[in-house]
């Protein structure tokens, strides 16, 4: 029964299959006609285990962001796995970019890291690169949450902040990863949302797209997902 | 995303007869009974939060006045807790004024602070509540609240809080950020008591102060009106293994088909 009805949800992404583009100036007829662009992308890793072509994926999926005026690209894999393969990953874009963007003269700088690497982007180094790739997993959610009250904790008891001035913003200003503000967009490339561990705190107005059809990695989903966020338009509560 | 409501001009009763298609005949009423009947053979989400949204949309679609879209609102908030009910769901939360919500247009504010002062008690007293023994609970932040409507928040929690069957939690004046922060300084108080130490703070205490303590944990989570934010609700208790939905559709308009078929595919997941 469960196959039948995945079938027939698939029907409809017969018709939507986009080419997955080889070359940067392929991009620039989709990016024309975005009236925004998230600041902050931020994408749940689209698969359990961890192999080349998956990284390959993400090195595409980088340069796709960059194209597109992306400034950070957050990439959730809750198990952490794919914080163990930075350096890699961050050859693989070396790569992909090079092959990919070929009429810039000079390359965009695109650095890889993750919130308790040695090199965190702080400062300076946040606005030499082009792009920042943002490792992130479960341990950046509800555990963070959990250090910040602890740290808290100790600074009231040795009465280095007052207890009246525990309060949202103080909890966000610890929060930060990276000193990186929200998500504005996260895409799921999955047929559900299930969040699967996603730091909370981090995505209390941030748009959540998927498309329940398309089950994989794609640009067609990427293009969509920067199309719906485009059209969004956010009330703040009024 | 408001759901409160309307002193009950005789005008309403009819716009939501007119516009409104789930008000059940006899017959359609027994077909849904059945259709339920059916699902509950299958697993049941323990609990279900709702992000009631496009009520004021709703209004503005159909050419009526906005609080008569928070009346329809409120309406479609008592349809669909009884069909979760039925289906034997034990929590049902959901999402009726936003600490944020604040910033509308004073009249709408008043208007809205208003019904809730009359509903809250209708709703205690209604049939739903009391067949299915339903404790209902305000969830939020009451400082933001005046004192009139705070003494009727209380006396309504008051009439059910010995109903142990089920839970209805209607966060009104209510973030999810807020929340966290208030659990985080119930933490930090408590420290300060010398009740725990600091090695005692972990996820499952931060839990247990937040205002949804004691309640399962989140299965579904369903937003109305095609926006595709959380929009300040829940983040803690969605974070994993919660089917988040985005429904193409006004909050008034929500419908039992569209709740079934959030149930079945529920259950061809799980």
């Amino acid at each position: 029964m469960l196959s039948l009805y995945k079938l027939y949800l698939s029907i409809p992404s017969l018709f939507l299959r986009k080419r997955t583009p080889t070359c940067a100036s392929e991009l620039s007829g989709d990016i024309k006609y975005l009236d925004k662009i998230p600041k902050h992308l931020a994408v749940m890793f689209w698969s359990d285990d961890i192999q080349e072509e998956r990284l390959i994926e993400a090195a595409q999926l980088c340069c796709w962001a960059w194209c597109f005026g992306v400034k950070i690209l957050s990439i959730y894999e809750p198990e952490g796995h794919l914080k163990e393969y930075t350096q890699l990953l961050q050859s693989h874009i070396n790569i992909v970019s090079r092959k990919f963007i070929t009429l810039e003269k000079i390359l965009p700088t695109i650095r890889v890291t993750s919130p308790n690497s040695v090199s965190s982007p702080v400062g300076h180094e946040t606005n030499q690169s082009d792009l920042i790739v943002n490792l992130i997993s479960r341990s950046d959610g509800r555990a963070r949450i959990v250090e910040a009250t602890k740290s808290l904790t100790k600074d009231v008891l040795q009465e280095k902040i007052k207890y009246e001035n525990v309060n949202i913003q103080e909890l966000d200003r610890r929060l930060r990863i990276s000193q990186i503000p929200e998500p504005q967009l996260l895409i799921l490339f999955s047929s559900i949302i299930d969040l699967n561990g996603f730091p909370p705190w981090h995505i209390h107005l941030t748009e959540i797209f998927h498309v329940p059809i398309n089950q994989k990695f794609s640009y067609s989903v990427f293009l969509q997902g920067l199309r719906k966020y485009s059209k969004c338009n956010q009330r703040f509560g009024k | 995303m408001s759901t409160v409501t309307h002193d009950s001009k005789t005008t309403d009763k009819e716009v939501f007869d007119s516009t409104i298609p789930s008000s059940p005949n006899s017959l359609s009423k027994h077909f849904h009974e059945f259709l339920i009947k059916i699902l509950r053979y299958g697993k049941i989400p323990r609990h279900i939060g709702f992000i009631m949204d496009g009520n004021r949309r709703f209004a503005r679609k159909i050419n009526v006045q906005t609080t008569e879209g928070h009346y329809m609102g409120f309406l479609k908030m008592e349809e669909v807790l009884d069909i979760c009910l039925q289906l034997g769901v034990k929590v049902v939360t959901v999402y009726a004024f936003s600490i944020e919500n604040f910033k509308r247009p004073k009249e709408e504010v008043d208007a809205l602070m208003h019904l809730a002062k009359t509903k809250l008690i209708e709703l205690c007293q209604s049939q739903t509540v009391k067949k299915y023994g339903v404790c209902v609970r305000i969830l939020g932040n009451m400082s933001y609240v005046s004192q009139d409507l705070r003494e009727v928040i209380e006396e309504a929690v008051e009439m059910t809080k010995d109903n142990n069957r089920s839970i209805l939690n209607v966060c009104f004046s209510y973030t999810s950020r807020d929340e966290i922060t208030n659990s985080v300084k119930t933490i930090v108080k408590m420290v300060e008591n010398k009740q725990i130490q600091v090695e005692d703070i972990d996820e499952n205490l931060i839990e247990k102060c937040l205002f949804t303590h004691g309640c399962p944990p989140l299965e579904i989570l369903i937003r109305t009106s095609g926006e595709i934010r959380l929009s300040d609700f829940l983040l803690w208790q969605c974070h994993q293994d919660c089917h988040i939905h985005f429904e193409n559709c006004y909050w008034p308009e929500f419908s039992i088909w569209k709740m079934l078929q959030i149930i079945l595919e529920y259950q061809l997941a799980n």
